[in-house]
């Protein structure tokens, strides 16, 4: 039985294999030999066996046209599925090819990508090592047992003169927003916008009818202090020089900003020249850097010099001359850092007053505020990381004016408002007085001294002489420090026995909360030494001052003395803050 | 039988020895002492605070002076934070 189904079906597959493999023309030559003729297939049913021709026992199993068997249409068949497997093949190459591009295409973008990826992470990574922002901000508390006419304490505060005792008030006074922008290893970008307090009341008349009040009275405004571009790689090829930078823009000035951190309380109070008429900051181009000598890396010298504006930061510039200021620190033992050990300053800064060169073309008699400006500073001092001690001479010229003398508080007189009663009638110090012509009198306000004080600083001849002390200790075991400073100037030491020479000292404590943070509380004082004198108009004359004329509306006094030239002393206690980061 | 049991007094041996060690390391040397610091050795000791630094520059940030190095306020608050992290105050 199971030979049986092996041979019917090992006939069935010879059958097949015969009509399809065959060759077409031997069949037709042998059952078929044209067309019409029809090819019969016999089958024992027996045996299962296909056979072509009949014989014993074979039943006519089919019949098959032989036109389907046509040879040359099997060839063209033939050629056709060549054809057709060729254009398969060929699509197959194409799709094949295709698919190479692709992957080759998509390794490329892969590559590529992975070049991209690098740098964007790089430049995220990066992205914090190329900016910096910090912050510095001074805030104080202060309570005047004695007011009086005096400079600033800190920058941009004032206070009521004389008869204000026990004025107080809470002060922020810096406001530092510190933008730094390192976009290469060489350069640098500092921004630094920082609030002041606004002092001003002009208001606008708008057409025929309309005015506008001041907005600005008081305000707590923004402007910038710091702007400027720095090359830090100057010298780096040249070891002893390593660390100099160049600076352009709004920048700071080689003395202020240093002193500031030799003293370490700017935060308190203000240093010595900053403090008379020196801002810390101008526009111009610097150069600054350390000098390290025989191959070590100790600081032999320090250097900073420049050209800058004869206006401060927050003036508009009138000149055509340019100041220079230069600084050269020697460390003679060499400093491991900052101001270590014993070191010898100098300082020196020429430049002129801040007047446009069509003013200062005319003709005067004293050249006043278009006089020349001489400041030359010589420091020794002496730091160690527990305490820092340092003194200062001062020598200038045309240095201190009355401008600077009453930027924290100053008569009215001197800003365009007369004080005291005005004479109307009759004859007062020499002048004939009249309501249309009134007059000063000596005993009444602050007039005819402030007319004087202008003579004696504005003159153009005025010669400075100022001696300084600043320094600090801090108490071992606690967070506390104490400090101090002591200031004494004579604003013209051509003026004999000068009723504006004055003392100041500061004397306080200083707290250090954490890295941050530091409070202070301190006393201030301001001291015209003299006692109270007259001085005669004829002596003033010499000065600049003149006799008879007309100030803020008023005649000044034409003979005699004026009285109470020695202004009153000023006495106070703050409170500082300081927070930087 | 006995081979197995002497391979597993072995195992438990190095065991308890491995715990015992641990354990030890975590206690006090003697009584009353604190725990030693996970990362204390010989030169951890407390960082410069910056209350006893002279300070050397007053920007963004400010620079101090601590035993003749110089920091930023940055390093000394790190250290400082490391410091009371790795120290916390006993209460």
């Amino acid at each position: 039985m199971i030979k049986r189904k092996i041979k019917s079906k090992l006939a069935m597959v010879v059958c097949f294999f015969l009509l399809a493999v065959t060759p077409a023309g031997q069949v037709l030559a042998q059952n078929a030999s044209g067309s019409g003729q029809m090819l019969k297939l016999y089958v024992d049913p027996r045996t299962k066996v296909v056979y072509t021709e009949p014989g014993k026992g074979r039943r006519l199993l089919a019949q098959i046209p032989a036109s389907s068997f046509d040879a040359s249409a099997i060839q063209e068949q033939q050629h056709k599925t060549e054809v057709q497997l060729q254009q398969n093949q060929q699509q197959i190459s194409d799709l094949l090819e295709k698919n190479q591009r692709l992957e080759t295409s998509n390794s490329n973008l892969t590559t590529q990508m992975a070049e991209i990826r690098p740098a964007w992470r790089s430049y995220i990574e990066n992205f914090q090592d190329k900016f910096q922002i910090g912050t510095l901000l001074y805030g104080d508390y202060r309570f005047y047992t004695h007011t009086g006419f005096q400079p600033q304490e800190l920058t941009q505060i004032t206070n009521p003169g004389p008869g204000n005792n026990d004025y107080n008030a809470f002060d922020v006074t810096r406001t530092y927003l510190n933008f730094f922008f390192f976009p290469t290893k060489d350069w640098t970008v500092r921004l630094t916008p920082n609030m002041y307090k606004t002092i001003g009341s002009a208001n606008v008349k708008v057409g025929q009818s309309t005015g506008f009040g001041s907005n600005l009275d008081g305000d707590l405004g923004v402007r910038m202090k710091y702007a400027l571009l720095q090359y830090n790689s100057l010298w780096d090829k040249v070891p002893a020089l390593k660390g100099g930078m160049v600076k352009v823009g709004e920048i700071p000035n080689p003395l202020v900003g240093w002193e500031e951190d030799l003293y370490g309380y700017r935060y308190v109070n203000l240093t010595p020249w900053n403090y008379l008429s020196l801002s810390s900051t101008q526009l111009g181009i610097s150069m600054e850097g350390p000098i390290r000598l025989f191959g070590g890396e100790k600081t032999y010298l320090d250097y900073g010099f420049g050209a800058y504006d004869n206006a401060s930061f927050h003036a508009f510039e009138q000149t055509d001359t340019k100041q220079f200021m230069g600084r050269l620190t020697a460390y003679p033992f060499g400093a491991d850092w900052r101001f270590q050990g014993l070191g010898i300053t100098g300082f020196y800064n020429y430049g002129y007053g801040n007047t446009a060169p069509d003013t200062t073309s005319l003709p005067t008699e004293v050249k006043g505020p278009d006089a020349h400006i001489t400041r030359i500073a010589a420091l020794l001092h002496y730091t160690a990381e527990q305490f820092g001690l340092a003194g200062e001479f001062d020598y200038c010229d045309n240095a201190f004016s009355a401008a600077n003398l009453f930027s924290g508080s100053g008569p009215a007189d001197a800003f365009g408002f007369p004080t005291g009663a005005a004479v109307t009638a009759g004859t007062i110090a020499g002048n004939t007085c009249t309501a249309a012509a009134p007059c000063y009198n000596p005993f009444s306000g602050y007039g005819a001294q402030t007319d004087a004080w202008q003579a004696i600083l504005n003159n153009g001849r005025a010669r400075q002489i100022g001696f300084d002390m600043f320094g600090h200790y801090h108490i071992p075991g606690t967070p506390l420090t104490a400090f101090g400073m002591f200031q004494w100037l004579m604003p013209n030491d051509h003026f004999k026995s000068d009723p504006l020479d004055f003392q100041r000292f500061v004397v306080g404590v200083s707290y250090q909360v954490n890295e941050y943070l530091r409070f202070a509380i301190d006393s201030q004082n301001l001291s015209f030494y003299h006692n109270q004198e007259s001085i005669p108009v004829s002596y003033l004359s010499d000065f600049g001052y003149a006799p008879g004329s007309t100030f803020n509306g008023r005649k000044v006094p034409a003979t005699g003395d004026i009285p109470f030239m020695v202004p009153r002393d000023t006495h106070s206690i703050f409170a500082n803050m300081e927070f930087s980061y | 039988m006995k081979a197995g049991t002497n391979h597993q007094f072995g195992r438990f041996a190095i065991t308890a020895a491995a715990i015992a060690l641990a354990g030890c390391s975590a206690m006090p040397s003697l009584p009353g002492e604190k725990a030693a610091p996970a990362r204390q050795n010989a030169q951890s000791g407390p960082p410069p605070s910056v209350q006893n630094c002279g300070i050397v520059s007053i920007s963004s940030p400010s620079k101090y002076v601590c035993n003749d190095k110089v920091y930023t306020s940055f390093d000394l608050a790190n250290l400082r934070q490391d410091w009371e992290k790795n120290h916390p105050v006993e209460r």
